[in-house]
Parts: C-alpha cells; structure tokens; sequence
C-alpha cells in the first residue's frame, strides 16, 4: 500500500517535472535569446572585445587542457610502474543551465537544471561552478535533475583544512548544512540572510592550529564529492571546547547560491 | 462531451504555464507569487454560465472548480516534493471557502476582487505549508507573500474572463448577444 502511494507520488513527480520543463526551458531561450539581442544591440564594441578576449582565454584554456590530458597520461603509466591501482574512470564536468530555484514554493532549497538521465546525469553527481561547490544531483528525470545545494541541511561533505603548519598535513572535518531548524526558527529575525554552514568534528591535535580564514576543500573521504573542490572560507576562529575533542567553525560558502545560473555536473565516462 | 475534453486540455495548459511561471518566479522574501492556487481561486470564483435549455453542462460545472483546484494542487505537491495531498488538500479547501463567500467577492470588480483574495490567500498557504515544513523565515514570507500575490491575482482575474471568452470556455453561446438569433 505504502509502495504503491511512493511508486504514485514518484509518477506525479516525474509527470509534472516533465510537462513543465520544455515550458521552462524554452521561456529560459526566448529570455537569453532576447537579452543576448539587446545587450549586443547596446553593447556593440565592447561586446566584440570581450568576445575577443573570451577567444584568446578560450585558445589558452584548450593548451592548458592539452598539458592536462598530458599529466594524466604520465600519472596513468606512473601509477602503474608503481603498482598503484588505476584512478578510476574519466570523469568530465557537464555544463548546465539552472531552470528555477526554490521549487514552486519557495520552500524547498533546490535547484532544478536542464540536463536529466539522457545526458548521462546521475543521482548522487556532484555539482560546481567555477568558484566552488554546488551541491550534488539528488534526482535525475529524464530532461531535467534536481540539485540539492550543500546548504541544506541534509547535505553532509567530508572536508579538510589546511592547518597554519603545512608539514603537519590538512585536517579533517564534516560539513553541515546550515537550512533553518524548527529549533532556530524562534530567532530567525534576518530577513533572508543565509546562515554560514557548519564544520564540525575537526580533530584536536596537540600543536596544531587552524588559521582564520583558511580555505575549506572537499577531502574525498565521503565517495561522493571529488577531492579538491572548493567549498567555502572558515569566518573565523574554530570553536575549541574544552570539554570536547573535536571543533566547530562557521564556513561561509564559496558559492553564491542566490545568483546561480549555470552549474558543471560530474559525470563518470 | 467534445467541449468538455477541450476544458480538461485548456485547463493542462493552462496549469502547467502557471507551475512553470511560478516556479521560475523570484522568490520575495523567501515566498513565491501562488499562481497555481490563484488559478484554482479563479476558477472555483468564476460565476457560472447561464443555464442552456436542456443541457447538462451546469451540472459539470459544479464539480469542474473541485477538479482543477486538486489537480493545481496535487502539481504543487509534485513539483515542491511537499507531503502527498498536503497542497491538494489546502487548494480545495481555499476554493471551497472562497465559494462559500462568492457572493460578496464577486461583487467587486474582478481586479480587486483578485487583488484582495491573493493578498489573504497567499499568506494563509504560507501558515499551512509552515505546518509542514519547518522554515525559520515563516513570519517574514507569511508577511512577504501577499505583495506579489495580490498583483499577481489582480492580473489573473482580470484577464481570466477575456481568455475565456476567447476560448469559448464562459459558456456564453456565441450568438447570445444578438439575441440568440442566427
């Protein structure tokens, strides 16, 4: 009975994202398509040099790919020499276009992008943009998927720190979402203000010390975000309570959730 | 039976242009202008067409309003990933009492009349989705939400009568202004 109501509420879901996707999708083109007109309308010159510009950047970036692909090839045959296990599949950053924010309500903190399961999306990807990370997929319909960004609070990422000592290696923690509770929600008095995610569970060791603003990366431990990317700067000081033998500290995101409108997903080749 | 299948087709689109459009909305404080639930508003307030001589059709329209509030609001449901119903239920409950005061509200021209049912409707939905989903932000988007969704319900009750008269869905035969001569 239970499975069957999920199994229906599933369907419902699937259907009304698809109905209203090619709706979305196409206002989003007439919308970038009528704006692009305009700006080059007004733009006129400086758009031909940034466009220039975007063509030398794009040229380096192709090299830069090519000294990539080259030090791949090179990691590949060292690993083997060294008898190490190989690195996985390729993996590649699938570019996407954010559709909506907040659901219909605005209750729910998601996005919905354009690309779904035919592109090859999987729930679980991991999400970025240039600056840091998004989010992961946690559902992928056939044209569209819904990403659920790191700041709601049933997103956790394993993360590191990089201690004030840079022989001593980086730390460990898990970051939490920071969404609202019902506990907190007595003191929400800021009107839209987004609260700094949570690193918690970061190790005491005796000697080392974080510094302030230090960048937090996400460590690979967890298996479902890559090592490496970007997620936000520590506000400030780590909490260290005597009692406890872990830390806390605030993390302000790397990403500006507010003004998202394209997103790289991870996809395993 | 041919017109009725012309209603359910204009009625889909019609629902899922105001789910796309709401979802693509800015969010005002947090909330989004309820456009799926005005549409319900709208059509559950919508006066009824005159009665055709020894035609059915008035009795379909008294279940029609019920039909497309639960199917705006099972939309609603299935877009936010909210609990099963909990949309449905409070779309068909907004329409039914919205129906119950049909009388005064239709009194008023239809822009203030969409004006005034947006501005209480769209906090009232905030409260019930508050209930169910724990939002620190609550008081602010009760407050934040009726704004837009008073301009928003202006506009759609204004404009509903024109498209439906153009579609043809006000149950007004074309040949009536003349007197039903043809």
């Amino acid at each position: 009975m239970l499975g069957g109501l999920a199994c229906m509420a599933l369907g419902m879901r699937t259907l009304a994202a698809g109905l209203v996707h090619p709706v979305e999708n196409g206002a989003r083109k007439a919308g970038d398509f009528v704006s692009t007109g305009l700006k080059g309308i007004f733009a006129g010159q400086a758009a031909v040099a940034r466009c220039r510009e975007l063509e030398r950047e794009n040229d380096l970036l192709r090299l830069v790919r090519a000294d990539n692909e080259n030090l791949r090839a090179e990691n590949a045959r060292l690993r083997e020499l060294a008898g190490f296990e190989p690195d996985g599949g390729k993996a590649c950053w699938m570019p996407a276009t954010v559709l909506s924010r907040d659901g219909a309500t605005g209750m729910r903190r998601f996005l919905r992008i354009d690309c779904g399961s035919r592109a090859g999306v999987r729930a679980g990807a991991a999400v970025v943009t240039p600056e840091g990370l998004v989010g992961r997929v946690a559902e992928a319909g056939p044209n569209e998927a819904m990403v659920v960004p790191i700041t709601d609070p049933s997103v956790r990422v394993a993360c590191e720190v990089k201690s004030a000592d840079p022989s001593a290696g980086p730390v460990y923690g898990i970051l939490y979402g920071c969404g609202w509770s019902a506990r907190k929600a007595e003191r929400a008095f800021v009107v839209y203000a987004v609260p700094p995610l949570r690193l918690d569970h970061v190790g005491k060791i005796s000697g080392m010390s974080i510094p302030d603003r230090a960048h937090v990366v996400t460590s690979g431990l967890g298996g479902v975000f890559p090592k490496g990317l970007a997620v936000g700067r520590l506000t400030g000081n780590m909490r260290d309570d005597d009692e406890r033998l872990e830390m806390q500290g605030d993390v302000a995101p790397a990403v500006d959730f507010t003004s998202l409108k394209y997103v790289f997903i991870r996809r395993e080749d | 039976m041919k017109t009725e299948l012309v209603q359910i087709v204009f009625f889909t689109i019609v629902l899922v242009l105001a789910a796309a459009v709401q979802e693509m909305a800015p969010a005002f404080g947090g909330a989004k202008p309820p456009l799926l639930l005005l549409v319900a508003l709208c059509e559950a307030l919508r006066p009824s067409p005159p009665p055709l001589p020894g035609s059915a059709k008035r009795q379909t329209r008294r279940v029609g309003w019920l039909v497309v509030a639960a199917a705006a609001g099972v939309f609603a449901d299935a877009l936010d990933e909210l609990p099963t119903g909990c949309m449905a239920f409070f779309t068909m409950f907004a329409c039914a009492a919205a129906r119950l005061v049909r009388e005064s509200a239709c009194a008023l021209p239809a822009p203030l009349a969409g004006l005034v049912v947006g501005a209480i409707a769209a906090p009232c939905q905030e409260a019930w989705l508050a209930l169910w989903i724990p939002s620190g932000s609550a008081l602010v988007r009760f407050v934040a939400s009726a704004p837009a969704a008073a301009a928003a319900g202006a506009a759609l009750f204004a404009m509903a009568p024109r498209i439906a008269r153009i579609t043809g869905l006000d149950g007004v035969p074309d040949n009536a202004s003349d007197g039903g001569v043809s």
